[in-house]
């Protein structure tokens, strides 16, 4: 969703505490930000959505810019909120995942078929968590790689760069798994 | 039915460009549409973008309650308390400052340590503040050790003593330099007049030694060989004829 013409209005009305143009931003804004901190942190996802509208509400007043400004300062704070809680968060013990616990397609396997959600995640997992991150950012979080760049404080190129290797790790990822499958 | 095997040797995966790649996580190429071997990673990503919107937005009058200036008890319970950079300045200003006051405090009553009492009498000094030096109520034993500057506070009985160990020490040495310098003495003699002299009379290097020279150790050995011999031996007196009497 993009306001458009009218995000300054939106965004003044906003500032000013006016309810409908803060539900507004937030029916705009929200499933992406929660999507992307619930991709990451399925089980703190909602309590970290709601810390970031938290920290939105008390800066707003502040902010100036524009709906891609506005877009970027939202994901800002919601990856720095990611990093809080898992700095916050005591180490835990992780267990590598392998290939062979890579969702198997079956053998009716439709390419033009979407993959489940807990599927597309599983072959996310795969990646490097950087990589991963600038695909969510991307995908998720519908912005594009200059956005990207601003978020995660990286050059345009190289989060160019970074995506296009991870969607080439991810082709391969699935063929082998596709592979598996067919000399089971 | 083609199995995937056989599909990927039809269709090899090919290197992607850094436009398709962006185009293809943008949304803008349909998974029938994507490059060969791309297929199921644009699926994957459509997978990925699709929303859950009921659940994305089940929270939305927690928001409006926060828009009218009320705290959502949403918010609250799930808000932890940060400690604001103004507040981390005012805590270490007020860290400061109690450290200053305490110092100062332990100046005044003259508890601080030798050198750090000498430091806060400088400094406080400098703002014109008067508080007791590190030997203040130290008398006649002053603390000289762990002061900040060279210039130690001794006290006027221990510099007599050192000025007139110093004099002591220069007079001496240069008295036996003289001594060494011009005595018309030589090897032992000379050597045991430095030593006497050095030690105030004590030694008695060389006193030995001039008894030993006085008697002779020819002589001495001889008598003693002649008294043990019974009158017999010739020892010390005939070893020069017996030479001469040998030579050829």
């Amino acid at each position: 969703m993009s306001f458009g013409q009218d995000f300054a209005p939106t965004l003044a009305a906003a500032r000013r505490g006016d309810q409908r143009a803060l539900a507004d931003l937030y029916r705009a804004f929200q499933p992406r930000i929660l999507r992307y901190l619930l991709t990451q942190e399925p089980k703190e996802g909602e309590d970290l959505a709601s810390e970031v509208w938290l920290d939105i509400a008390s800066g707003l007043n502040r902010f100036k810019g524009t709906e891609s400004d506005l877009l970027c300062w939202m994901f800002t704070i919601a990856r720095r909120r990611l990093i809080d809680h898992r700095r916050a968060r005591t180490r835990r013990r992780t267990d590598p995942m392998g290939v062979e616990a890579l969702p198997l397609p079956s053998e009716e396997f439709d390419p033009t078929r979407s993959l489940e959600e807990g599927e597309a995640l599983s072959c996310l997992g795969m990646l490097p968590r950087e990589w991963a991150e600038i695909v969510l950012l991307r995908v998720v979080g519908g912005l594009d790689s200059a956005e990207v760049a601003a978020v995660t404080g990286r050059k345009a190129g190289t989060v160019r760069v970074i995506q296009k290797r991870a969607l080439e790790r991810l082709a391969k990822l699935l063929s082998a798994g596709r592979e598996r499958v067919v000399t089971r | 039915m083609s199995l995937w095997r056989d599909l990927d040797c039809e269709m090899q995966r090919l290197p992607l460009d850094l436009d398709t790649a962006d185009r293809l996580l943008a949304g803008r190429v349909l998974p029938a549409d994507a490059p060969p071997g791309y297929e199921a990673v644009a699926s994957l990503l459509s997978g990925l973008r699709a929303h859950e919107e009921e659940r994305s937005l089940r929270h939305e009058d927690s928001v409006l309650e926060l828009a009218k200036g009320g705290r959502s008890p949403l918010f609250e319970s799930m808000s932890t308390p940060r400690r604001s950079t103004l507040s981390r300045f005012k805590l270490a200003g007020t860290a400061i400052a109690a450290a200053l006051a305490c110092t100062t405090g332990l100046a005044f009553a003259d508890s601080l340590p030798g050198a750090a009492q000498d430091v806060a009498s400088s400094m406080l000094s400098k703002v014109g503040v008067t508080v007791p030096g590190p030997n203040e109520k130290a008398g006649t034993h002053p603390s000289v050790r762990g002061t900040s500057s060279p210039d130690v506070a001794v006290s006027n009985d221990t510099e007599e003593k050192d000025e007139a160990a110093a004099d002591n020490g220069q007079g001496k040495g240069a008295e036996i330099s003289e001594l060494a310098t011009t005595t018309e003495l030589t090897g032992a003699k000379k050597g045991a007049a430095i030593s006497t002299l050095a030690s105030s009379g004590k030694s008695r290097a060389g006193q030995e030694g001039e008894a030993a020279a006085d008697h002779g150790a020819a002589a001495g050995g001889a008598a003693t060989a002649d008294a043990a011999s019974g009158g017999h031996s010739t020892a010390g007196t005939d070893n020069a004829a017996a030479g001469q009497a040998h030579r050829p």
